[in-house]
C-alpha cells in the first residue's frame, strides 16, 4: 500500500542484483524498494554505476541469464515478475510493461521498416493481421508526432533523424497501451531542443493514456521537468525517495544535495562549483554502514552502522540517520 | 586585450562521399578570441562547432576566409614554422579513451609531446610530465598505470596534462566534460578555471550544455547550421538573449528547480536542424523560428554589432525576444 492508501501498480521490494564475474559475485544493487502508481511519473536518478539501469532491466527480466541473479520481489498484478517463466514474461513485455532506451538506433532493427517493427509488437500481442497492423502503425506514428506518418511507416530506421527514431521507439513501446513505460535515458543522446520535444511528448502521452512512467536518467534537470517523484540512487542503494519538488527544495540526503549543487547553472557565476570529493566505491569494495560515508562531510561515528531507509514524512524516505537535523542546500539555495 | 585568434568569414566545407554535394559545416563566421578569456561556443549536433574548433587548431584547413593566430596566418608559414607555431594551439576531445593509446603507460602518453619536440633529456622530460600530472591532480603512482586502470575523469585529466606539457597559449576544449558524471564534471570545470589562472590560458570552450558554457565562459557564441547567430557576454546571453534561437535554447534547457521556481512559458522549437547541404534561404533559423516574417526567407540577416561587444544576426534583434528572469 502506498501512503495515500491506493494499491500500487508496481511494487518493487528488496531488489538485489548480483553479477557473476571472474573473481566471484558482485552485488550491483541492494535492497531497492519502491512503488509506482497508475499514471505516476517516477524518476530514478544517479551517476554511472549506481544501479539505475540494471534496476529497470531487472523489472522486465532483461538481465543476462546465467551471469546474473536477482533477489527480492517485483509485484505486478498480483504476481511476482521475478518468478515468471519466459512465456509468461513475454506476455508482459511490450504489452503491459514496455521499455525504451538511450540509443534508438541500436534498439531498432535496421533491416525492417518502422511499420513492420510496430506491427511486430501488435501481431505478437494482439493477434491482428498485417493490413490492420499497418493501419495501427500509421496511427501510432501520428500519436507520437511524426509528420507524414503514412509515408514514414514504410521507411527504414536509417532514414529517420535521432529525434524521429526515438519517437518511433516510443510508438512501438506504447502501441499496445501498456500500463508502465520504462524509459532509460531516453533523451540523453538528443539535442536540447529535441529533448524538450520528447519530454513534452512523454508527459502528454502519460497524461492521455494513464501509462505510468519510470524515467531513468542521470540528469536532475530532466527529472525536475518530467517527473512527480524521484528516487536518488547511490552505489546500488536508494538513498532518497521523495516528491520531486520537496527533494529539490530541501534534499534529505547529503548525496542528493551534493548532486544538485554540482550542476553548473545558467546564471553566470565563474565561481568554484561545489563538487563531491572522492569517488563512488567499486561494488567489490563497499564501505560498511552508510555507503556515502567516505565522501560525506556530515559523517558521525554512527554512520558506520548499516543505514535503513528512514521515513521523513509519510511520502518521503531517506537513508541518512541525520536526515531530520541536517538542513541541506537544495536547488533553490 | 589583444586578439589571440582572429577569424574573418571563415568557412570549412566538405564534399559528400559521392562528391556531388557540399556540406557547409562552417559557413562564414567572424570573431576574435582575446588573450586570457574563455570563449564559449554552444550549438546542437550538426551546428559546426567541432569543425570550427578543429579549424582553429589547424587540424582542418579552411575552405575560405582568413584565420590569424596571434596575428600570424598559419597557412602562410613554411612546414617547419607551421609545426612550431601549432604547438601553442592545442585541443582536448570529448572521449577520454579515444585520445589515449591503451598500450602506453600514462607517463609515456603525457611525455610523448615533449619527446616529439626533443627538448632536454629523457629524465628531464619525465620530470616535467610528472609535474604536470601532479598539477592536474594525479599522484605519481598514476604515471605507471595504463589507461584502462583509470576512471573517465582521471583519463580526461591525463589528456589535459598532455596538452599542458607544451605550455600552449590556447586550448580548444571540445565537449571535454560531456562524457563525465555531474560530480566529476564539477571538479573538472574547477580544474579548468584554476589552470587558466595559473598558466594564463585562453580557452575555446565548445559544448552543447548551456549550464556548463555559461559557468565557464566570459563570452559565448551561439552557433546554428554553420553560422554564429549571436555573440555576447555570458551574462547577456543568459539574461537578455537577442536571437530567437538563443532564447529557445535557454528555454529548452531542463533546470533542476522545483516547479514553483520554473519559468512558465517554455518555448519548444518545432522540427529539427535542417541539412547543412542545403540550408534554408535567407535566415537559416527561419524554418523553426516563431517570429519569422517574409523578409527572413528572402534576405540573410547581417552579422552586426548591435551594441558595443554584442553581435547578432537577426532582422528583429532586440524587438522580439524576452528578457529572462533567472530562477
Amino acid at each position: 500500500m502506498t501512503a495515500d492508501g491506493t494499491q500500487p501498480l508496481l511494487d518493487v521490494r528488496g531488489l538485489g542484483i548480483f553479477f557473476r564475474t571472474g573473481t566471484g559475485e558482485v552485488q550491483a544493487t541492494r535492497d531497492v524498494s519502491f512503488t509506482l502508481k497508475a499514471g505516476e511519473r517516477l524518476g530514478i536518478v544517479g551517476e554511472s554505476g549506481c544501479g539505475k539501469t540494471v534496476t529497470g532491466l531487472s523489472i522486465l527480466g532483461l538481465l543476462p541469464p546465467g551471469q546474473s541473479r536477482v533477489a527480492g520481489e517485483v509485484r505486478f498484478e498480483g504476481r511476482d515478475l521475478l518468478t515468471l517463466g519466459q512465456r509468461a514474461m513475454r506476455a508482459v513485455r511490450g504489452r503491459k510493461i514496455s521499455m525504451i532506451f538511450q540509443e534508438p538506433m541500436s534498439a531498432l532493427d535496421p533491416v525492417f521498416t518502422i511499420g513492420q517493427q510496430i506491427g511486430e509488437t501488435l501481431r505478437a500481442h494482439r493477434g491482428i493481421g498485417k493490413k490492420e497492423a499497418r493501419e495501427r502503425a500509421v496511427d501510432a506514428l501520428a500519436q507520437v508526432g511524426i509528420p507524414l506518418p503514412a509515408r514514414r511507416v514504410d521507411e527504414y530506421p536509417h532514414q529517420l533523424s535521432g529525434g524521429m527514431r526515438q519517437r518511433a521507439m516510443i510508438a512501438i513501446a506504447l502501441v499496445c497501451e501498456p500500463q508502465i513505460l520504462i524509459a532509460d535515458e531516453p533523451t540523453t543522446a538528443l539535442d536540447v531542443t529535441i529533448q524538450a520535444q520528447i519530454i513534452d511528448l512523454l508527459i502528454d502521452l502519460s497524461a492521455r493514456t494513464g501509462t505510468a512512467l519510470l524515467f531513468i536518467t542521470h540528469d536532475l534537470g530532466v527529472i525536475a521537468e518530467s517527473c512527480t517523484r524521484m528516487l536518488t540512487m547511490y552505489a546500488g542503494e536508494v538513498v532518497e525517495d521523495s516528491p520531486v519538488d520537496s527533494a529539490l527544495m530541501r534534499p534529505r540526503h547529503p548525496y542528493t544535495s551534493g548532486l544538485l549543487r554540482s550542476i553548473p547553472r545558467l546564471s553566470p557565476r565563474k565561481t568554484v562549483l561545489p563538487s563531491i570529493p572522492g569517488r563512488v566505491p567499486p561494488p567489490a569494495d563497499m564501505p560498511s554502514g552508510c555507503r556515502f560515508r567516505p565522501r560525506c562531510t556530515h559523517g558521525r561515528p554512527a554512520c558506520e552502522q548499516a543505514q535503513p531507509l528512514l521515513d521523513v514524512t509519510e511520502d518521503r524516505r531517506a537513508r541518512c540517520i541525520r536526515q531530520a537535523e541536517l538542513v541541506l542546500p537544495g536547488a533553490a539555495a | 586585450m589583444s586578439a589571440l585568434v582572429e577569424a574573418a568569414d571563415l568557412r570549412v566545407h566538405f564534399s559528400t562521399s559521392g562528391g556531388s554535394e557540399t556540406v557547409k559545416a562552417v559557413d562564414g563566421v567572424s570573431f576574435a578570441i582575446r588573450s586570457g578569456e574563455t570563449f564559449g561556443v554552444i550549438g546542437e549536433s550538426g551546428s559546426g562547432k567541432s569543425t570550427l574548433g578543429r579549424a582553429v587548431v589547424c587540424l582542418l584547413k579552411p575552405t575560405a576566409g582568413t584565420l590569424k593566430l596571434d596575428t600570424t596566418d598559419p597557412y602562410a608559414l613554411s612546414g617547419a614554422a607551421f609545426r612550431k607555431n601549432r604547438r601553442d594551439y592545442q585541443i582536448v576531445f570529448q572521449d577520454p579513451n579515444a585520445a589515449l593509446n591503451p598500450r602506453m603507460k600514462i607517463r609515456d602518453s603525457v611525455r610523448e609531446p615533449l619527446d616529439i619536440l626533443g627538448e632536454g633529456t629523457r629524465a628531464e622530460r619525465d620530470t616535467r610530465a610528472l609535474a604536470v600530472l601532479d598539477r592536474v591532480g594525479l599522484r605519481a603512482e598514476f604515471a605507471e598505470r595504463y589507461p584502462h586502470e583509470l576512471s573517465g575523469g582521471q583519463k580526461q585529466r591525463v589528456n589535459i596534462a598532455r596538452v599542458l606539457t607544451l605550455r600552449p597559449k590556447l586550448v580548444v576544449c571540445d565537449e571535454v566534460v560531456a562524457a563525465l558524471d555531474v560530480s566529476i564534471q564539477a571538479d573538472m570545470l574547477n580544474l579548468f578555471a584554476d589552470l587558466q589562472r595559473e598558466f594564463g590560458l585562453t580557452y575555446l570552450f565548445i559544448t552543447h550544455d548551456l549550464g556548463v558554457v555559461s559557468h565557464i565562459s566570459d563570452r559565448i557564441a551561439v552557433m546554428y547550421l554553420g553560422k554564429f547567430v549571436e555573440l555576447a557576454t555570458a551574462g547577456n546571453i543568459a539574461e537578455r538573449p537577442l536571437h530567437p534561437y538563443t532564447e529557445a535554447l535557454l528555454s529548452a534547457e531542463p533546470v533542476p528547480v522545483p516547479s514553483h521556481l520554473r519559468r512558465g512559458d517554455r518555448i519548444v522549437l518545432e522540427g529539427e536542424i535542417p541539412s547543412p547541404i542545403s540550408p534554408p534561404s535567407g535566415c537559416r533559423f527561419r524554418t523553426r523560428c516563431r517570429y519569422a516574417q517574409e523578409i527572413c526567407a528572402t534576405t540573410e540577416p547581417e552579422w552586426r554589432e548591435f551594441e558595443p561587444d554584442r553581435f547578432v544576426a537577426c532582422h528583429f534583434a532586440g524587438e522580439v525576444t524576452q528578457r529572462r528572469k533567472q530562477p
